[in-house]
């Protein structure tokens, strides 16, 4: 097939799961028999630091436990941004539910916090960047980004970032939009990106799409989440099926300390519900 | 019940009295009782100032009677341009003019008339100069300042005195100190609202005189149209909509059959210009476009914005050759309509010339495009669009239909573009009500939906979170406004969190309050008072209690017309119809709601509020909402500096409220609900007065069942040290309700909590709350005794207790929610535990569900939580599993942090008898979390016990023991906890061949469950020893025991406990232990 052909059959971006079941989307896979139980079997997320580029977090929340350290990007006197330590929590909620998920699917990973967002979960691409940065700078081993920018004008900065995370060794998880609009940093290949399916029953199910962009589909209907105050509400988005996927990376790498990220891309892969490893791999 | 038709009380607005009924005069201070209409406005206003530079030099050099009157027409200059632009001349100081753009209505464009007016004065002082230069020599010279900003403003315009007050007016008296020479320094909020439209250059930042930060103000330089393109954003996704652009298509279509007029109406910032651009660019069919626009202001002739269309029409080549063709009716409009904008000579002339010009337009060469050519359509249509058309000029509006009707064959369309209010002017016009007109229809644009606003608002936001509905509030606020949407989203990425709504929608909403006449107003004021949504009702007897009650009664119909209001849960039912009384109304939009309350002076609100509290009072409403009302009311007057008794009694008014509506949240589970009351109220009592005690300590119990501990004992532990040292201080008197309430809310938020420790608090609780009639706390102190007894495995004693609790619960006066649901689910743990067989035991469960549940939550969960281990007793656990899962989604709503920890086990119990130990290992490990989490250690020894046995079950023997070991002395274990725990460790012993130590523990076990009246603790205590005694090769006493759990599972009705116990003497049977 030359590679015209290919970009004209390129079927429609798919963002969410919606009317499908997991028996409809088979994937053969070549590579390893590895699994769950291989991939994060008996793993808690233990030394594994977790951050969440995110409105905050709430501070003792009883579903999200300790958070090891809490942090906002803040206008300067002179217009510019710094990130400082604080003592504030959540301005919305939704890194509070982000940070529950990562919490229920990893208990003893260590959580840390960077807000960009203010009220009403929005943001400025500038404040992304600087968090962001400083996230990766830092060195967290996962990312979890349940958030986007629609603005063109923030890409290029922005795949540089993602780009020297993976490179860093730091895995970005980014939540895909949840309308068929382009934004960013889920496009790239370069973070595991993440939309949702609308299975309730087993809230640790996921998926591998075949129809990439977006490369796996994990819970994000009717979910319940940590909220402010010390609530859970249920709700409803993209943004609540990527932690999920940022704890199980948490695990994987707990118990397979020197994974990187394409590895452990791999390991997600072969471990989704809906792939087998065929027969014409290494074994 | 409060029903009452008696009016509600009035107090003296000077002394806060309350006044006989009738009485026109105040018995205490002799105000006058009748009400003075709301003097004070806060407003978005714009400020001029104009001075006169250099006039001591002038005053040398000229005759006092000249310098009079050259500054006389210096004045009339300055104040003819001021009027022309709509703004008011507040005063003369001196040589300086003051002028107010805003007063006493607002524009949505005051800021840019200001600016524009700035600019006339300097032309029309240029004007001057040029004649006084000449006679006498001089020059006069100003600087202006312009500032826009909030301002509080007086209604007597007449008097002229004190119009505006604030910083705003002071900062723009400094920017013109500041300017130069026939220079304009206008203000940041001033430059935000003119925008693009406006060229200018920052100066600064200034330090000005009287204020704290500096200002970054602007040197003014010119300014342009404030055309569509600069002040709306015509980049964004075009969303929705669909309906209406068919529509469009469709009147397009009838233009075939000659001339039609559409007009497009919808509230300021809707998207009718954004609609009509984006149907022009995607027509059905060949069309040719002019587009005028009507302006509020300004001096053109009153046929401009159609000259304007014109214009544009026949700058096309096409157009270019009509007028050619049609020398004769060029020549008409070329010497009126499109030199100066008049009709000229006549309008019937122009009208003929128009129609002729127009029609051919319509039959040029469409296009040179074959394929168009070839296409059916033989001609184009000719659409004018008109936009603003709020401000159209008579004549115009006479012209336009004088030429649809007239232009019968021509394919012609005109399109206008307004506000509501162009309804009004268009009354008793042809088409307005003639619904047989085939040439005339109104389109109306609607707002936009909740799932189109949040696409736009994708669009719009930077940087978004992605879940769904999370910008629910900013779109609710918009009422579906796109233009709202924008500049919301806009204001947050500026401010971050700030709730003060951005001054482009102030200026915005702010004029078209303003253009509400008097009784409108009133009805608008008053309502947004009561809140978003509102009862007709309500307004009228607030109105009454002003006396505007008549004024405000058929207000509402037109409000909705403006579409300012709307009915609750149905604004398409009314849409400008007569309202029927009963509906019940909110604003259209929560911007609008908040517009209207914050344009009143805070006085007005805080008299407004106290009488909407009287109002409802009296119409029983509910106390929370009576209590917001007086808390509102005492905040405002607090603010204003207002200390008198009056606010005392108002202050205690709204606490007592509040505490009560918060006492009857918590009475309901309804924990967040409670909170947020009782928070309000501790924060309104003084620390000691009467009230304050029982609304802290309820606040701490709050706190402590949603799992914040530790706030709510520090706040239970102040109640107590207060209560305790008023105590002391009466000297002897016995323990006061309150402390005792206390004592006990403490004892059981105990981290280490110890049921035998609650109970012993709830003992010495017991008689003060007997003394006191104190039905409450007798049912909360009984339940906590009986919770020992059933750990005791006294259940018999434990269900006696219970009875008395539920006694005492049903007694009180509101049944109180957290009190029977705690002694419910305490009821239904006796059942499982205790000796009434499983399927009775179930089947009372059912019947309690089934009397008590229903609308209480809590009950619900309890109840859920015994049953479905019953159901797993048996053999039903699919039932069981959904059950528990039900009750904790609900659990999770309720927001009883308990419930994280309780459930799981009781879940875990399920699956364990269900033969899942894994499972049952995993939910214990949730609950073992959820109690770290919470800090309620107390339970973690429990849930250790539970576990101890699931891995025992599993042959991990190591972790078993570990798990035991945790699960707390056995000396300070109550019997059955204690009888459980020696059996799990008689069965560890024997496992690690401890035949002595197993023996002994599994007979202490037998024994300490023999104390108790539970059959499955006997049982179970039976099996452990059994099974010990078969590991140590004494089969017949292990049969013999075995045989004992069989009979005692049995009795109760525990099938899976049986057939385990069958399993046992089976294998006993077989040989093989």
């Amino acid at each position: 097939m030359t590679a015209t052909t290919q970009a004209r059959e390129r079927p429609a971006l798919t963002w969410r799961l919606v009317d499908r079941t997991p028996a409809e989307l088979p994937v053969v896979a070549d590579g390893e028999r590895i699994g769950p139980e291989w991939a994060w079997g008996g793993a808690t997320g233990r030394s594994v630091r977790v951050c969440i580029v995110d409105s905050g977090v709430e501070r003792d929340h009883p579903l999200v436990g300790p958070v090891d350290g809490s942090w906002a990007v803040v206008k300067t006197a002179v217009g510019g941004l710094e990130i400082v330590e604080t003592e504030a929590g959540d301005a919305c909620g939704h890194g509070t539910a982000c940070a529950g998920i990562v919490r229920r699917t990893a208990p003893d990973c260590g959580l840390h916090s960077v807000r960009v967002l203010g009220e009403h979960a929005s943001g400025t691409g500038e404040m992304l960047l600087a968090g962001l940065r400083w996230a990766v700078r830092q060195g967290f081993e996962v990312i979890n980004m349940s958030l986007s920018t629609t603005r063109v004008r923030f890409v290029e900065e922005l795949r540089a970032l993602t780009d020297e995370a993976y490179f860093r060794g730091s895995v970005i998880v980014a939540s895909a939009h949840n309308t068929p609009v382009e934004s960013f940093p889920w496009r790239f290949a370069s973070v595991i990106s993440v939309g949702s399916h609308h299975e309730e029953a087993d809230p640790e199910m996921y998926l591998y799409n075949p129809l990439p962009p977006v490369e796996f589909f994990a819970p994000g209907q009717n979910v319940q989440v940590a909220w402010l105050g010390g609530r859970t509400i249920r709700s409803t988005g993209n943004s609540f099926a990527t932690p999920l996927i940022a704890g199980l990376c948490a695990r994987i790498l707990s118990k397979h300390p020197r994974m990187t990220p394409f590895q452990l891309k791999n390991a997600l892969y072969l471990s989704a519900a809906n792939v087998r490893a065929g027969t014409g791999g290494a074994q | 019940m409060r029903h009452s038709s008696k009016p509600p009380p009035v107090h003296c607005t000077s002394c806060g009295e309350q006044m006989p009924p009738g009485a026109r005069f105040c018995p205490n201070c002799g105000t006058s009782s009748a009400p003075t209409a709301p003097a004070e406005e806060r407003k978005l206003v714009t400020v001029l100032f104009c001075d006169l530079v250099g006039s001591t030099a002038l005053s040398e050099a000229l005759d006092p009677e000249t310098l009079r009157s050259v500054t006389l027409r210096y004045f009339a200059a300055m104040q003819s341009e001021i009027e022309e632009f709509g703004g008011t001349v507040e005063k003369f100081i001196g040589d300086a003019v003051m002028a107010v753009f805003g007063v006493p209505v607002m524009h949505d464009d005051d800021a840019h008339r200001a600016v524009a007016a700035a600019l006339g004065m300097l032309d029309a002082l240029a004007g001057l100069n040029a004649q006084l230069e000449p006679s006498l020599g001089v020059r006069l010279q100003v600087r202006i300042g312009v500032n826009t900003g909030p301002a509080v403003t007086g209604a007597d315009i007449a008097a002229r005195q004190a119009l505006v007050s604030g910083e705003t007016v002071n900062v723009a008296a400094r920017l013109e100190q500041n300017a130069g020479e026939g220079e304009i320094l206008i203000g940041p909020v001033t430059r935000e609202a003119v925008g693009p439209a406006a060229r200018a250059e920052a100066v600064g930042p200034l330090r000005l005189k009287g204020k704290q930060d500096p200002v970054i103000a602007h040197r003014l330089l010119g300014l342009g149209e404030d055309a569509p393109e600069l002040t709306r954003r015509f980049d964004l996704p075009f969303v929705g909509r669909e309906a209406l652009l068919g529509e469009l298509d469709a009147v397009l279509e009838s233009t075939r059959g000659g001339a039609r007029m559409a007009t497009v109406q919808g509230e300021p910032g809707i998207g009718k210009t954004r609609l009509v651009r984006t149907w022009l660019d995607r027509a059905s069919r060949p069309i040719a476009v002019g587009v005028g626009r009507c302006r509020p202001y300004g001096e053109r002739g009153s046929l401009a914005p159609l000259a304007d269309a014109m214009r544009q029409l026949l700058e096309e080549e096409a157009g270019a050759q009509a007028a050619e063709r049609h020398g004769e009716a060029m020549a008409v409009l070329a010497g009126g309509l499109l030199r100066d904008g008049t009709p000229g000579s006549s309008i019937d002339a122009t009208c003929g010339a128009l129609i002729c010009v127009l029609d051919s337009v319509t039959r040029d060469r469409v296009s040179e495009d074959r394929a168009l050519a070839e296409s059916t359509a033989k001609e184009r249509t000719v659409v004018i669009a008109l936009d603003d058309c709020q401000w159209v000029s008579d004549p115009l509006l006479d012209l336009l239909d004088r030429l649809v009707d007239a232009a019968s064959g021509s394919a012609v369309l005109v399109l206008r573009l307004a506000r509501l209010e162009f309804a009004d002017r268009r009354a008793g016009r042809p088409g307005h009500t003639d619904q047989a007109d085939v040439r005339r229809c109104t389109l109306t644009v609607p707002a936009l939906s909740s799932g189109e606003c949040e696409t736009l608002a994708d669009a719009l936001v930077e940087v978004g979170a992605h879940l769904s509905g999370g910008r629910a509030r900013l779109i609710e606020q918009s009422g579906g406004n796109p233009f709202h949407l924008e500049q919301l989203i806009a204001a947050i990425r500026e401010t971050d969190q700030d709730d003060e709504i951005p001054h482009s929608l102030q200026a915005l909403l702010g004029a078209r309050l303003d253009a509400l006449d008097p009784a409108e107003r009133t009805a608008l004021d008053l309502a947004a008072v009561l809140g978003r949504e509102f009862a007709p009702p309500h307004v009228a007897a607030l109105a009454e209690a002003e006396s505007e009650g008549a004024a405000v009664h058929g207000a509402f119909a037109g409000l909705s017309r403006r579409h300012l209001i709307e009915a609750a849960g149905a604004p398409d039912l009314v849409a400008g119809r007569a309202l029927p009384a009963h509906v019940a109304l909110r604003f259209s939009s929560g911007l609008v709601h908040e517009a209207t309350y914050q344009a009143m002076a805070k006085r007005t609100r805080a008299d407004r509020h106290e009488r909407a509290a009287d109002v409802l009072l009296a119409r029983d409403a509910a106390d929370s909402t009576v209590a917001g009302h007086l808390e509102r009311a005492y905040t405002y007057r607090a603010e204003l500096g207002v200390r008198d008794d009056a606010l005392e009694t108002l202050r205690r008014r709204a606490a007592a409220l509040l505490a009560s509506a918060g006492a009857q949240a918590l009475a309901r589970s309804d924990l967040a609900w409670a909170g947020t009351l009782l928070e309000r109220a501790v924060g309104l009592f003084a620390p000691g007065e009467p009230g304050w005690a029982r609304a802290t300590r309820q606040l701490g119990e709050v706190r402590v069942a949603a799992g914040r501990a530790e706030e709510g004992r520090a706040l239970l532990r102040l109640v107590l040290d207060r209560t305790r040292l008023e105590r002391t201080a009466l000297d002897g008197s016995s323990e006061s309700v309150e402390a005792a309430h206390t004592a006990l809310a403490l004892a059981v938020s105990e981290p280490d909590h110890a049921v035998e420790a609650a109970a012993r608090a709830a003992r010495r609780a017991l008689p003060v709350f007997a003394a006191a009639g104190d039905d409450l706390g007798l049912a909360r102190a009984t339940v906590r005794m009986a919770q020992e007894q059933q750990l005791l495995g006294r259940h018999a004693r434990a269900a006696q207790l219970l009875d008395r609790s539920l006694a005492h619960a049903a007694r009180c006066d509101a049944e109180p929610e957290p009190e029977l649901a705690l002694a419910l689910g305490a009821v239904g743990v006796s059942l499982w535990r205790g000796p009434t067989p499983v399927a009775v035991a179930a089947g009372r469960c059912r019947e309690l569900l089934a009397r008590y549940g229903g609308p209480r939550p809590g009950v619900r969960v309890t109840l859920a939580c015994p049953l479905a281990v019953l159901l797993a007793l048996g053999d039903d656990p699919g039932r069981g599993r959904a059950l528990l899962a039900e009750a904790r989604r609900t659990a999770g709503e309720l927001g009883y942090a308990e419930g994280r920890i309780v459930l799981p086990v009781f879940a875990a119990t399920v699956e364990a008898l269900d033969g899942e130990p894994a499972a049952a290992l995993t939910l214990l490990g949730q609950a073992e979390s959820a109690a770290r989490a919470l800090g309620a250690h107390g339970m973690l020894g429990m849930i250790a016990l539970e576990q101890a046995r699931v891995l025992l079950d599993l042959g991990r023997g190591a972790e078993a023991a570990a798990r035991a070991d945790a699960a707390g002395a056995p000396e300070r274990l109550l019997l059955s906890d204690a009888a459980d725990l020696a059996g799990t460790r008689a069965r560890l012993a024997a496992a690690d061949g401890k035949p002595r130590e197993a023996a002994d523990l599994a007979r202490e076990a037998v024994e300490a469950a023999s104390r108790t009246d539970s059959p499955v603790v006997q049982a179970v205590a039976a099996l452990d020893r059994a099974e010990v005694l078969a590991r140590l090769g004494r089969r017949g006493q292990a049969a013999e025991s075995a045989g004992a759990a069989l009979r005692r599972f049995g009795d109760k009705g525990h099938l899976p406990g049986a057939r385990r116990a069958g399993r046992f003497l089976a294998r006993l049977e077989e040989g093989s232990p």
